[in-house]
């Protein structure tokens, strides 16, 4: 086991002490003077035409400022999904259409002296609408004579994706390797599903929140929730018409994204009232605008078929997915491709047959959220593989050991798919599974509530477990990139500019970790300063599970850049060849000679004295490769066959690490996740109605954990090595949303014996279930 | 419509004109400069505009700025500062308790109201007693290991 | 964002009735704001005027009357929940309060307010029918008492007249051997009730079920039920755990819920409310027991 000074060690996290004294930090936390508040309207039909928009008593409305609609607005059709160029999701938006194509869909905005003044300036703009016949189931999207819902004639893809919006069909891919038949053949159980995997809302507790100003050079500055300040700097660029230079993003501190803020969601609107008024800017959603009008995780309809033999060997495994993108196609291609590319290598089986189709449909848009399309195909598989075990005889912990994907073996998806259609070959550099098993399985006691609960005394609550194995790739591979730049001041202390995008999720801290480890300094002497597109280079944004891993191996390289230049100017001064120094605790020291130079002095000398130059350097990094996180999961739950009610009553997660550079931020990272898994699996849930409404757009309507409904749970951090990345470290955080839905569909499947292929595992659901089973 | 209200806040007492249609958290924050208490949901079911009313926690985004007439009013401003924090900013420091820390000041003032009352909660209490703000990033977890961090050391068990 | 309103504060009771009546239907009283405001911001009420009865102190008290308490109507959950004569007195009342809504909820909502605003899946009235609740209604020139359960008269409407303000309530105290129970349903939580029951059962000395009470609330109904009929079928008889399904069973013929509550559907609150209303029945049953 590596020890490491300042990475592997509970660090405080950076911003920890600010956030606790309530420090006025995020995007809305700022007086701006002459700051105007901007509204938008929704569509109130799920699919229609604007006839006609009438917005002069709303411009005369004493306070109104501007009004925006698709008559005065450029026509840039773009996609806003937060992704590298040229973006995998299709261009099919624009800011303001003379289309609306779901409920909550975009109308008109304005910007007004207060928000009262705006909302009421939205109550005085007539549409007229044209209503048109609305599809909201996507095994009917693609029907013939379906209503077409991107009939634009400019709606495109900038790469080459199958795409045919005709026939409101938003992606399509396929994928097949070894004999998917021959693999059936030689089963001795083949087992046939149908899933459903529902929406899921991000509930970020602090809503969209954007304020766009000016610079004194007269730059649109654009202060923004959001996780991916370069992506949404070119974005409003490309819709506003103006040159990149003229605008300034800044990420400041964001309250949760989750997935829901990889996206260019109100940045557009704001910057251009901006822009129209020449006034500052203010636009926040509501909290019903969160439910109604943003992104949501793509509910999926899923068809597996797995064959298995005797012995425990899977022979074939065919998944056939069906994503509803919703009404515009933003990450719907590349959350659909994870099913398959992220997914399916977990397991050990040559045999795969995949295809995927995303659909239109006239419902809210879905979008990036944690877990990216594993998390769909982890409840699937997760459940099928627990009905192969249990067709076999086999103990599931056994099955998924013996058939998952061990350190150093590759897999034939690698080579043939990832998130950008090309695939990259590569081996699992690094996986402690089996260990997250035998450890989660031997904390949770696995085997003794296994044999308890196969006798159960009478009553109406009937208790069992059930497990699952995920894991999910890291990065983008061949395609991300972070770059960090860094500079010493006079005193040895760093300022360390990184593009990436803190979220909460302690990405600040453990680049800091990362710097201060190479540099062997204490982490009071790095300032960190991030995610503003000006100051800090660029990081494609906290997405894909990728900050630590590819943010950290360029905050390293820069480092590494940085101590080389430390090296030379120590060696000048102490008189010592370069090759003889080392850095030790904030200064230089000959190894042969014990002479001992600090920082602050190099620092003065560099900056001040001889042959002057700033110590500073930037550097880039790429992934090159995908590696995997996996985790195990263990559930216990309570079932009242009376209420349908689940209640979890333990469960453990295993997560297999890599290196945690700060253990106690990824232990909470890893808590966040299967608590947001878990609810999801149990009580959140969009209710619309027969026009595609949302009927529960609230808290109270859409229920997530609090405090009191959290069951007993315990995190095991498993280290492994993951010898590409930054001092061991991959992606660890994210793999764990992906277990609550199988682990808990297969402990109710042991304590009731019915299984549950459709979430949200609702009490009504699981009552009816079980009375039908009866 | 105005109103002229006085009330103290954080230790100090204000007086000042309000539209009696302004809500509280309004306030808070733009009349007052106060950003800790937060808007997440304006329904009362969040947690994120929680501020103490004469040491009980209250809802400020559903709560009219003149109800706050005659009023103590504590936002989390108001408990501590970087010299000197409160035990409970500094459990949840310790912890590792805050993540984006957006639920953050209503989550602290929540729990401070639970041991100004009861200094040592059982788990129950402490999850009851925060069940009304929302988080999304931490699970509670670590939430409710800082709550009973700082029980301990008001308590003077811990440092 | 909330329409612009005059805010007043009057500081006796009979100060607040002349404001009632001098200003009509365009008057609301606001009593700890948690739903009215809500009300208010999505525009479904817009009051010219707002009373606040926030000032004046004697709607607030909790008062032991032996065999009843009295409670003013501006006392709030959290002070019925903390109340020690509540708890030893009348525990089925403090029981509901406890999963009314969250800590800050509870500071801020009234009893008065939470029955006033007479929504289906209030947690209070349950509880307080099953105390055989009254309450006292002060108007211009007139003092009233009726029991609670006729008080109720649809979603969101009580008998309370324009210039009508509800004073107090009154419950009965349970002593000895008589055990309560109240139980809710919701999706987490703090929810409101996919269905909430309250139950009452007081013994004889023979063993006998002397007085059984059952009251229903939740989105079972446009008002709480008073399960009578289930009440029958207990009183007068030495009861046991399988009286209480059948019980439960009768209860559910008197739900009505709307068929187009998002919640649940009128299959699944049904069959809640035999679960829950069973339950409510063992559980008071058995405290009633251990109270003799």
């Amino acid at each position: 086991m590596r020890e490491f000074k300042v990475v592997g060690k509970n660090v405080v996290k950076v911003d920890a002490l600010p956030l606790a004294l309530g420090k006025p930090l995020f995007a809305e936390d700022i007086e701006i003077k002459d700051m105007l508040h901007a509204k938008i309207l929704h569509s109130p039909y799920a699919h229609a035409r604007i006839k006609d928009i009438d917005t002069s008593e709303a411009e005369a409305l004493p306070g109104v400022h501007a009004v925006l609609c698709y008559k005065n607005v450029p026509r840039v059709i773009h996609t806003t999904a937060g992704q590298s160029w040229p973006e995998p999701s299709p261009y099919d938006m624009v800011m303001f259409d003379n289309k609306v194509r779901y409920v909550g869909d975009r109308v008109a905005a304005v910007a007004a002296e207060t928000e009262e003044i705006a909302e009421k300036a939205l109550s005085l703009i007539k549409v007229e609408y044209e209503p048109l016949p609305a599809v909201f189931d996507p095994e009917r999207a693609m029907d013939e004579g379906a209503p077409v819902i991107h009939d634009e004639p400019d709606c495109k893809y900038l790469i080459p994706v199958s795409y045919n919006p005709k026939r409101n069909q938003c992606a399509h891919i396929e994928l097949e390797a070894g004999n998917f038949e021959q693999g059936i053949k030689e089963a001795d159980f083949v087992i046939e599903h149908k899933f459903k995997v529902h929406h899921q809302q991000h509930c970020s507790i602090e809503p969209h929140s954007c304020i766009c100003y000016f610079d004194h050079l007269g730059r649109l500055v654009i202060r923004s929730s959001m996780q991916v300040p370069f992506h949404v700097r070119r974005i409003v660029a490309q819709c506003l018409q103006v040159p990149e230079r003229m605008i300034r993003v800044i990420k400041p501190r964001i309250g949760g994204g989750f997935g829901g803020k990889q996206e260019m969601v109100i940045e557009d609107v704001c910057a251009m009232l901006a822009m129209r008024t020449k006034r500052p800017v203010k636009l926040v959603y509501t909290r019903e605008e969160e439910f109604t009008s943003a992104r949501v995780r793509h509910p999926m309809v899923m068809w597996a078929k797995t064959g298995v033999k005797k012995n425990g060997t899977i022979t074939a495994i065919m998944l056939k997915v069906l994503s509803n993108a919703g009404a515009y196609g933003t990450h719907a291609m590349t959350v659909m491709n994870n099913t398959c590319a992220k997914a399916l290598p977990l397991f050990r089986c040559e045999n795969i047959k995949w295809v995927a189709d995303a659909v239109y449909t006239n419902l809210l848009p879905g979008g990036a959220f944690r877990g990216y399309g594993v998390t769909h195909a982890a409840f699937v598989m997760g459940v099928m593989m627990d009905e192969m075990a249990e067709a076999i005889g086999m103990d599931p912990v056994n099955f998924w050991k013996m058939n998952t994907i061990k350190e150093g073996e590759t897999h034939p998806i690698f080579r043939i798919l990832s998130e950008t259609g090309r695939g990259v070959e590569m081996a699992v550099g690094s996986c402690a599974l089996p260990e997250c098993i035998d450890r989660g399985a031997e904390t949770f006691g696995w085997k003794d509530k296994r044999e308890r609960y196969k006798n159960q005394p009478q009553g109406p609550v009937r208790y069992g477990v059930g497990m699952s194995c995920m894991v999910q790739g890291g990065t983008v591979p061949m395609l991300d990139m972070a770059s960090a730049s860094a500079k010493i001041n006079d005193d040895g202390s760093f300022n360390l500019m990184i593009g990436a995008a803190d979220l909460g999720t302690g990405a600040d801290t453990v680049l800091a970790q990362i710097f201060a480890e190479t540099l062997d300094i204490p982490i009071e002497d790095v300032i960190v300063y991030s995610g503003d597109t000006d100051l800090t280079p660029f990081d494609k944004g906290a997405y894909a599970s990728a900050t630590t891993y590819v943010a950290g191996m360029a905050v390293l390289k820069t480092a590494t850049k940085i101590k080389e230049q430390i090296l030379e100017v120590a060696a000048d001064i102490l008189e010592e060849p370069k090759q003889d120094l080392v850095l030790r605790n904030k200064g230089v020291v000959s190894g042969k000679t014990g002479k001992r130079v600090e920082f602050g002095e190099i620092a003065k000398r560099a900056l001040h004295r001889k042959d002057q130059f700033q110590i500073a350097a930037t550097d880039s990094a790429v992934s090159k490769l995908s590696p995997q996180s996996f985790a195990a999961h263990f559930a216990e739950v309570a079932v009242d066959t009376e209420t349908g009610q689940v209640k979890v009553l333990s469960y453990v997660a295993a997560s297999d690490c890599g290196t945690a550079v700060n253990p106690k931020l990824l232990e909470g990272q890893v808590e966040g996740a299967v608590l947001m898994g878990m609810s999801y699996a149990l009580t959140e849930e969009f209710i619309f109605d027969e026009n595609g409404k949302v009927l529960n757009p609230s808290f109270s309507g859409y229920k997530i954990f609090s405090a009191v409904d959290i069951p007993k749970i315990t995190t095991i951090l498993i280290p492994s090595y993951e010898p590409t990345g930054p001092y061991g470290a991959k992606t660890a955080g994210e793999v764990n949303v992906n277990g609550p839905l199988p682990a808990i569909s297969n402990a109710i499947y042991n304590a009731v014996g019915v299984r549950m292929y459709e979430s949200p595992f609702t009490p009504e659901k699981v009552l009816r279930a079980i009375k039908m089973k009866r | 419509m105005k109103k002229e209200i006085e009330f103290t806040i954080n230790g100090k007492k204000k007086r000042i004109s309000v539209n009696t249609n302004d809500l509280l958290l309004e306030v808070i924050r733009d009349e007052l400069g106060l950003y800790g208490p937060k808007y997440g949901c304006g329904t009362g079911e969040c947690g994120a505009c929680t501020v103490l009313m004469d040491g009980k926690p209250v809802l400020s985004c559903l709560t009219l700025a003149a109800r706050a007439d005659k009023k103590n009013i504590v936002t989390i401003e108001g408990i501590g500062t970087e010299e000197s924090p409160h035990p409970l900013q500094e459990a949840f420091v310790e912890e590792g308790a805050i993540q984006c820390g957006y639920c953050t000041p209503g989550m602290i003032l929540s729990a401070k109201a639970l041991l100004d009352e009861n200094p040592n909660p059982s788990e129950e209490e402490i999850k009851t007693a925060i069940a009304g703000n929302l988080c999304r990033c931490t699970g509670y977890v670590k939430v409710i290991q800082a709550i009973q961090r700082a029980a301990k050391k008001i308590g003077g068990e811990v440092r | 964002m909330v329409d612009e309103f005059e805010y007043l504060e009057p500081e006796t009771i009979p100060e607040a009735i002349d404001l009632l009546s001098k200003f009509g239907p365009n008057a609301k009283l606001i009593a700890g704001g948690t739903d009215l405001l809500l009300d208010m911001k999505m525009g479904k009420v817009k009051p010219k005027f707002l009373i606040s009865l926030d000032k004046i102190s004697d709607l607030r008290f909790i008062a032991d009357g032996g065999e009843t308490l009295r409670i003013g109507a501006m006392t709030t959950i959290a002070e019925i929940e903390k109340s020690k004569l509540i708890k030893d007195r009348c525990p089925l009342l403090s029981e509901a309060a406890q999963v009314m809504g969250s800590v800050q909820i509870r500071n801020m909502a009234t009893i008065g307010g939470n029955i006033c605003n007479a929504l289906p899946s209030a947690d209070l009235p349950p509880a307080l029918v099953a105390l055989d609740a009254t309450v006292k209604v002060v108007g211009k020139n007139c003092e009233k008492t009726m029991p609670l359960e006729e008080f109720f008269a649809g979603v969101r409407k009580t008998k309370l007249e324009q210039s009508e303000i509800l004073k107090e309530v009154q419950v009965r105290a349970t002593q000895g051997r008589t055990g309560t129970s109240f139980l809710k349903l919701g999706k987490t939580h703090v929810d409101l009730a996919i269905v909430n029951a309250a139950a009452r059962i007081t013994l004889a000395k023979s063993g006998e079920c002397k007085e059984a009470r059952i009251a229903i609330g939740g989105g079972v109904a446009p008002t709480l039920i008073r399960a009578r009929e289930s009440e029958e079928m207990l009183e007068g008889r030495m009861i046991d755990e399988n009286l209480f399904a059948k019980a439960a069973e009768k209860a559910c013929e008197k739900l009505s819920p709307r068929e187009t509550s998002f919640r649940a559907s009128p299959w699944y609150k049904a069959e809640a409310t035999k679960a829950i209303v069973k339950r409510a029945l063992a559980k008071a049953f058995e405290r009633a027991r251990a109270g003799g």
